[in-house]
């Protein structure tokens, strides 16, 4: 990952009436990677995106695609969008507005969009019209819409909105094969175990104020406990309790409580001293829906 | 993005529509034009006595042109409100516009290449529909347009003035109100264009108080200046009617100059909605 920034927002505030939108959002964005931006309905999440598109003005601060000031068309070049609702005219194939599309953007190919297509298992629907297809059907091909080709960044909204669990999957795995190919992501979604798979950052936005903003790892906290992986969880429990720790077990795993992170690896030692096979132990952290109830419920802050 | 907006008209099942009511009443006018070429035809004095000898064949396509000439109008004039109002507007209400202002394009170029289409598109129309009925007449007929160039020009500045009415107004109050108060504005404006012609003719209308009002409604809004330059291109040179047909509102008296008031409001119209385009957040 790339220390240039891809998305920088600095101070950003907006309003609509009397509701604060953003208020004095700051927030960068690295490129290539995968930043989610969670929060409540109304946090401020798709205002946000709107500013960085130029979708939407700011009434303060600064907002920039790579350093290009995001009122300039030009810094949505390369940039890619993919809207929580995303409507298609009724009497349009997907070939069609692919090609509308492309007479705008001159960023991928017909072949590349079939490949896309492909990839999310809508290849046979480029020549049906949107009006004879299924939320679910037009929700994929407006992805594969939105990323083909090769792009520089995707800004995905709800991507995963109406789709049935082998949608979502398809869904996360394109989104992921972008991420690992160098695209920047900025996911915006509600499916928080979507976000933990394929996103490497998230921020967390409530009322409009950034909240929290860090890698996953860092933003989930070490929960006091460890988890040994092993086909004799009772055996196991039993040895560790003879070797002074706390244990119990759990959908077939123990887990064993740790005063602090660093005595992992007297735990390690002791499972290993236990002559009990295992196949792993790691530290138990925080869920993201932890994480997320700890700054959007508890209104917990974890930026400065 | 032009292409892609003309695409989506010309998609559009009304085009369809609009193209047999047009060929429909095509076909009843030739019937008309047939029918009376082949009679004797002509006026008659108080008495009932023929008068054949007076009505050239020039006069006779005057007053064809004269017929036809509302119904195109009013076909077209309809047209261009639906299809005006179809791009742009409809884009918005159904939020596919942030799907192309997310593309690499400045939003002049998205504003003028979506309103711009329906502009070429009624533009055309309105050059087919007025040149088939114009060589309809002519072979039946036989005239020469008394200013060929003048039709052409003034057919654009006509339907500018309804395109940038319910373009604009469509971004300020929205699409349905907007249509509404363009036909509204233009029949009104059309009907006052009529007493403004016979203000012409006859100097007590001109000095009158209605008169007065109706330049004004014409004035605010120019569709009629356009459309009677258009017949007044087209129609017969060498007609010994025009005093007669000025009675109905079809005076040939149109000067070129009289054409720019329409364009300069119909550009200034669409810049005041571009202002309102610019600003305007994208759902």
């Amino acid at each position: 990952m790339s220390t240039a920034k891809a998305i920088t927002l600095r101070d950003v505030s907006k309003s609509y009436g009397s509701v604060k939108a953003l208020a004095d959002l700051t927030l960068e964005i690295p490129e290539g990677s995968a930043m989610a931006v969670l929060g409540e309905n109304g946090a401020g999440k798709t205002t946000m995106i709107r500013v960085i598109l130029g979708l939407a003005s700011r009434d303060s601060g600064w907002a920039a695609i790579r350093d290009t000031d995001s009122k300039d068309h030009l810094a949505r070049r390369r940039v890619r969008y993919l809207p929580e609702r995303v409507q298609f005219p009724e009497w349009a194939t997907p070939g069609d507005v692919f090609r509308h599309i492309e007479r705008v953007r001159h960023e991928a190919t017909p072949a590349e969009f079939k490949d896309r297509a492909g990839e999310l298992e809508c290849g046979d629907l480029l020549n049906r019209k949107f009006g004879k297809m299924s939320k679910g059907q037009r929700q994929r091909l407006a992805l594969a819409l939105a990323t083909a080709g090769r792009p520089d960044m995707a800004i995905l909204d709800e991507p995963s909105s109406g789709l049935d669990p082998m949608g979502r999957i398809l869904v996360r795995k394109t989104v992921a094969r972008l991420a690992s190919g160098g695209t920047t992501i900025l996911l915006c979604s509600h499916l928080l175990g979507e976000v933990e798979q394929v996103c490497t950052h998230a921020a967390f936005l409530n009322k409009g104020r950034l909240v929290a903003n860090d890698s996953l790892e860092n933003l989930s906290r070490f929960t006091g406990a460890a988890e040994i992986q092993t086909q004799e969880p009772g055996r196991m429990t039993e040895e560790l309790g003879r070797a002074g720790f706390s244990c119990r077990t759990e959908q077939g795993s123990v887990i064993a409580v740790l005063q602090e992170e660093g005595t992992i690896a007297g735990l390690a030692a002791s499972a290993a001293k236990s002559g009990v096979p295992f196949s792993g132990i790691q530290m138990k952290r925080e869920t993201l829906e932890d994480v997320f109830m700890r700054v959007t419920e508890r209104g917990e802050q974890l930026v400065p | 993005m032009f292409l892609n907006a003309l695409e989506h008209l010309l998609r559009r099942k009304l085009l369809t529509v609009a193209l047999i009511v047009f060929g429909v009443f095509m076909l009843l006018f030739w019937w008309g034009l047939s029918s009376s070429a082949k009679t004797a035809g002509g006026f008659h004095n108080e008495s009932g006595e023929g008068m054949n000898g007076m009505v050239t064949p020039e006069d006779k396509a005057w007053m064809a042109m004269a017929t036809a000439g509302p119904m195109l109008a009013t076909i077209l004039i309809g047209l261009t409100i639906i299809l005006g109002a179809s791009v742009l507007p409809d884009e918005i209400a159904s939020g596919r516009l942030s799907l192309w202002a997310s593309l690499p394009q400045s939003r002049r170029s998205l504003y003028l290449s979506t309103t711009l289409a329906p502009l070429a598109l009624s533009t055309a129309l309105g050059y087919l529909f007025f040149i088939t009925a114009a060589l309809l007449i002519r072979a039946y007929f036989p005239f020469t347009p008394a200013n060929l160039t003048l039709a052409l020009v003034a057919m654009p500045i006509w339907i500018s003035v309804t395109w940038a009415a319910v373009t604009t107004l469509s971004l300020i109050m929205g699409k349905i109100p907007a249509m509404l108060v363009t036909f509204i504005l233009g029949g009104f404006s059309a009907t006052m264009g009529s007493i403004v012609e016979l203000g012409k003719s006859i100097p007590e209308v001109g000095g009158s108080g209605i008169y007065r009002v109706a330049n004004t409604v014409t004035m605010v809004f120019p569709i009629d200046r356009g459309y009677r330059a258009i017949l007044a291109g087209l129609l017969p040179a060498r007609s010994t009617i025009d005093e007669f047909l000025a009675l109905m509102g079809y005076s040939g008296a149109v000067s070129p100059t009289e054409l720019l008031y329409p364009l300069i409001w119909s550009v200034l119209l669409i810049f005041l909605g571009f202002v309102v385009f610019r600003k305007m957040e994208v759902q």
